[in-house]
């Protein structure tokens, strides 16, 4: 204490602002809205570790064997929402694997002894079974939010055992799952005295359900806000569970047809004018068009608009999206073809995100007359459009430039032409000037995905202006290891590459090791690689899980094959947890 | 916008690799590797453009699939690219439609196929082959080097245009996983949907036709005293007494089985045909039953056989004492109908 000399130590004074109690800085702390802040201030030093770790409360893990769920549990105490995401995005295609792993189960279970106050579990692309299922069931006695996007392995049963045990659930969402009908009438286990439901969605459940029973759930439950039907609702009992829950705000329609009856049409259009909350509207699968004008009274109010599934097309439907003018988000098939498009240019001009999907994505013949001159009306005059999916058949430069000239704001740019390997159709180039011109304009750009004929110039330029890119797909494009070289070694803030049948071999890989560490993955299907070198990769970066997944025939034991064998996929992952142990035959790591 | 006004020199990346390695390059077979990619090695020489004759290009690509085997390349006249040699991936895929889950095993089988037997005939009609990715060249007659990337706006008359836009006009072989669509959509454009009748704009059909129509009518069946079940396809019936003896079939095996095994009585071999002779009229041992799309358990029989078919979700053969005595059992998971 005393150093004596000149300096007279201070007269007692209030502490020194870095030894303040954990209590004030978790309570800072929980002022930092996002995840990336509140690892930022972890890693200031020791105490803001210990206290910012222990008050986290909602986890998400963006890779589920980045780290063991019990690293997680062990560090983060506190949590009560966590998401797990599992395979990567290429096995929405089927580019996965089937047994490939992303089992819930071992999620569950550390949740379950360490986490008994979790509320919120999320799981994307992971294999969840009915076991899981009853585990969160019995488990967690204030669990409140099951959401399951793209999940499998699970059936009604699963889902019999949620309702019967969970007293307090608020939202149940299932979004695109496979999920096994047992005919187990999962709907009818919640209890008569349940009355929590605040979301409810099973559209992607294929079996039917107990209308009467869903009619009384709804009834009870009046604070439910989201519910999402499937197909097996006729639409007169739609019409009824409206009339019973009028103070919906988002609404899957799931089926929308039936033979026209003026009746029918009366019924729904009272119901649907009931609905004065109504900001959100999904489904219309099969939709008749001479129902349409039902939703008309609810347009005006709707924020959100998914006809992603919705078969119908003509007047009626772009008569119908016409009318919704404050419409942010508008998925829709091609079947709106670029005249519907540019009349959504000049209705919905509050447009921020644009998806549009192919009606037949594998055939080839023309019918549906949807064009680059589509996105070009949308890009000119929706200002505030940031987010577009797009799938066309053709494209042009010079659309893609004026799209960049009118769109700078973009933060999400996906196209998708259809055949691999498209030039631009009026002047039979690469589309690299177009894409190019994306990137240079839309400076706050987060994920890109790229297609048509493409050399390596363009990623070139995806590399030197790309700064704030987080994601980015390729496929078919390219014509040498350079067109890798350039991406892995710029875009400064990659986190997730993913390449399919690009002409990209071992050098660019090896060359750029130490930055697959900064990223979260890669993917890198039918290209050049070859084992010899995944395999020095994988002694190069003990940090990155190096998985390569090949023939089945071929699978195992992978030492017997020589560094020379081409490599048909390779998936290469940063963790802290090691190489996992559940991989199936056909994927080794190496 | 063309960019590369300037010729800059390519980087070497292989001083660029850390530990100096030299990497060789090596023309395995099916491996399709690029060799000094990009630093200006000469194009092969093989790779001309030529135009096949229209039947060849109905898969609308290069039929450069078949130039896996160099041989077929002179006799199949292929339309391979000049300046855009893209590199051999391996993308020989079969076609699937079938969904994710068979995806990723039928392009890999379907690759090894290609590479060990080396005969690919992609223009020749043969279904499976892969369009458009199979301009690249094969890994046989690889290209040792690629057009330097500031050259490729040069020869204009030598790019891809000379390919047909016969995009419009042939179906293209679907490449696994692409385009990228979730599994849902494939099944739209089929017409028979997970999530949609199979006649999207139809509005006569009735709606309780709709409602009931499914992809595959497959029920499970289970029968008392055997713990395994079976699954039924109903659509494959056309009455009720063929149903009956389909049920038959089904379990006949299972109940021989237990009669072995249960040393005790004497095998008559006329017993499982007694079993199964009464099911629908409730006078033999078993009785068939279902339960509907209500959750209903119902006799077997009383409504017309296609709304039988429509509505059954899953058929039990119930031993008949147990009917009578109305304790039909119920399922341990099953929680109250209604």
């Amino acid at each position: 204490m005393g150093r004596g000399g000149s300096r007279a130590a201070p007269a007692a004074a209030a502490p020194p602002w870095h030894v303040l109690p954990d209590e004030v800085w978790e309570h800072a702390f929980s002022f930092l809205p996002a995840d990336s802040d509140r690892g930022a201030a972890a890693a200031a030093c020791r105490s803001w570790l210990r206290a910012e770790r222990r008050s986290r409360r909602r986890l998400a893990v963006a890779n589920c064997y980045a780290a063991s769920p019990q690293d997680a549990v062990d560090r983060f105490p506190a949590v009560r929402a966590v998401e797990v995401k599992g395979k990567p995005h290429f096995a929405d295609f089927g580019l996965v694997p089937p047994a490939w792993g992303a089992a819930a189960a071992p999620w569950v279970a550390a949740a379950a002894d360490g986490w008994p106050l979790v509320e919120e579990i999320s799981f994307k692309r992971m294999v969840v079974t009915d076991d899981c299922l009853e585990m969160i069931a019995a488990s967690f006695r204030n669990f409140q939010v099951l959401r399951l996007v793209s999940c499998e392995g699970f059936s009604t049963a699963g889902l019999a055992a949620i309702a019967a045990g969970c007293r307090n659930l608020r939202e149940l969402d299932l979004q695109e799952n496979e999920i096994e009908d047992c005919s187990i009438h999962w709907l009818s286990l919640f209890p008569e005295s349940f009355t929590s439901l605040v979301t409810l969605n099973f559209s992607c459940l294929e079996g039917d359900v107990n209308i009467t029973v869903l009619e009384r759930l709804v009834t009870r439950c009046r604070n439910l806000k989201t519910l999402k039907l499937n197909n097996a609702i006729p639409l007169d009992k739609l019409a009824n569970l409206l009339r019973k829950a009028p103070q919906i705000v988002e609404l899957g329609t799931g089926r929308f047809s039936a033979d026209y009856h003026p009746d029918l049409f009366s019924k729904l259009e009272a119901a649907f004018a009931g609905c004065k909350s109504l900001r959100r509207l999904s489904g219309a699968w099969d939709a008749v068009p001479e129902y349409l004008p039902a939703f008309y009274c609810v347009c005006e109010g709707l924020t959100s608009l998914n006809l992603s599934y919705a078969t119908v097309r003509g007047p009626e439907l772009i008569k119908f999206i016409s009318r919704c003018k404050n419409l942010q988000l508008l998925w829709v098939m091609d079947l709106i073809e670029d005249h519907g498009l540019a009349v959504v240019a000049s209705s919905c001009n509050k447009l921020q995100e644009l998806r549009v999907f192919p009606s037949a994505p594998f055939d080839a013949a023309e019918q549906v007359s949807l064009t680059e001159r589509g996105l070009v009306d949308v890009s000119a005059s929706c200002p505030m459009l940031e987010s577009v999916l797009y799938f066309c058949r053709r494209m042009t430069n010079e659309a893609l430039i004026t799209i960049a000239k009118n769109r700078p704001n973009f933060t999400c740019f996906r196209l998708c032409i259809i055949e691999p390997h498209t030039p631009d159709y009026t002047t039979h180039q690469p589309l690299d000037a177009g894409f190019s011109a994306i990137v240079e304009s839309c400076k706050g750009l987060r994920r890109l995905s790229v297609s048509g004929l493409l050399t390596d110039s363009v990623f070139k330029s995806i590399g030197a202006h790309a700064d704030r890119l987080e994601m980015l797909s390729i496929a078919f494009a390219g014509n040498s290891d350079l067109g890798l070289h350039y991406i892995l070694s710029g875009c400064k803030s990659l986190k997730k590459l993913e390449i399919r049948d690009c002409p990209f071999g071992d050098k660019p890989l090896l060359a750029n090791a130490a930055k697959l560490e900064t990223m979260r993955s890669l993917w890198m299907s039918t290209c050049s690689l070859t084992l010899g070198a995944c395999r020095q990769l994988a002694r190069k970066m003990p940090r990155l899980s190096v998985e390569v997944m090949n023939d089945p025939r071929r699978g195992c034991p992978l030492d017997s094959l020589t560094d020379e064998s081409p490599v048909e996929t390779l998936y290469v992952y940063r963790t802290i947890a090691g190489p996992r142990s559940d991989t199936p035959a056909c994927v080794q790591i190496v | 916008m063309g960019d590369s006004k300037e010729r800059e020199p390519l980087p070497r990346l292989l001083d660029l690799i850390p530990d100096g390695k030299q990497w060789k390059g090596r023309e395995a077979q099916g491996a399709g590797r690029s060799r000094n990619a990009g630093f200006g090695s000469e194009e092969d020489k093989q790779l001309e453009l030529k135009l096949g004759p229209p039947g060849l290009l109905k898969e609308g690509t290069t039929a450069a699939a078949a130039s896996r085997d160099e041989g077929i390349r002179r006799e199949i006249p292929a339309l391979s690219l000049g300046c855009f040699p893209h590199k051999p991936s391996k993308p020989a895929v079969n076609t699937t439609a079938t969904g994710t889950k068979r995806g990723f095993l039928d392009t890999i089988e379907a690759k090894t196929e290609s590479r060990d037997e080396q005969k690919q005939q992609a223009g020749a009609g043969c279904g499976n082959e892969l369009p458009l990715d199979e301009k690249i060249p094969a890994a046989s007659e690889r290209k040792t080097g690629f057009c330097p990337p500031t050259s490729q706006h040069a020869p204009p008359a030598a790019t891809v245009h000379n390919r047909p836009h016969a995009q419009g006009r042939r179906p293209s072989a679907p490449v696994v996983g692409w385009p990228p669509v979730r599994s849902f959509r494939r099944n739209l454009a089929h017409g028979g949907s997970s999530k949609q009748s199979t006649e999207p704009h139809n509005s006569e059909a009735s709606m309780k036709e709709k409602l009931a129509c499914k992809k595959n009518p497959l029920v499970k069946i289970n029968m008392d005293g055997i713990p395994i079940g079976r699954k039924v396809d109903l659509g494959a019936y056309d009455s009720y007494e063929r149903l009956s003896l389909g049920v038959k079939e089904l379990f006949h095996g299972f109940l021989e089985a237990q009669k072995d095994l249960s040393s005790a009585g004497s095998t008559q071999l006329g017993a499982t045909e007694k079993i199964f002779s009464q099911l629908l009229d409730g006078s033999g041992e078993y009785t068939l039953v279902y339960e509907d799309n209500e959750g209903d358990r119902m006799l077997v029989g009383d409504v017309p056989w296609n709304v039988f078919v429509s509505t059954a979700k899953r058929l039990r053969v119930l031993r008949s004492s147990e009917l009578s005595r109305g304790l039909i059992a119920v399922a341990p998971r099953r929680g109250p109908d209604c």
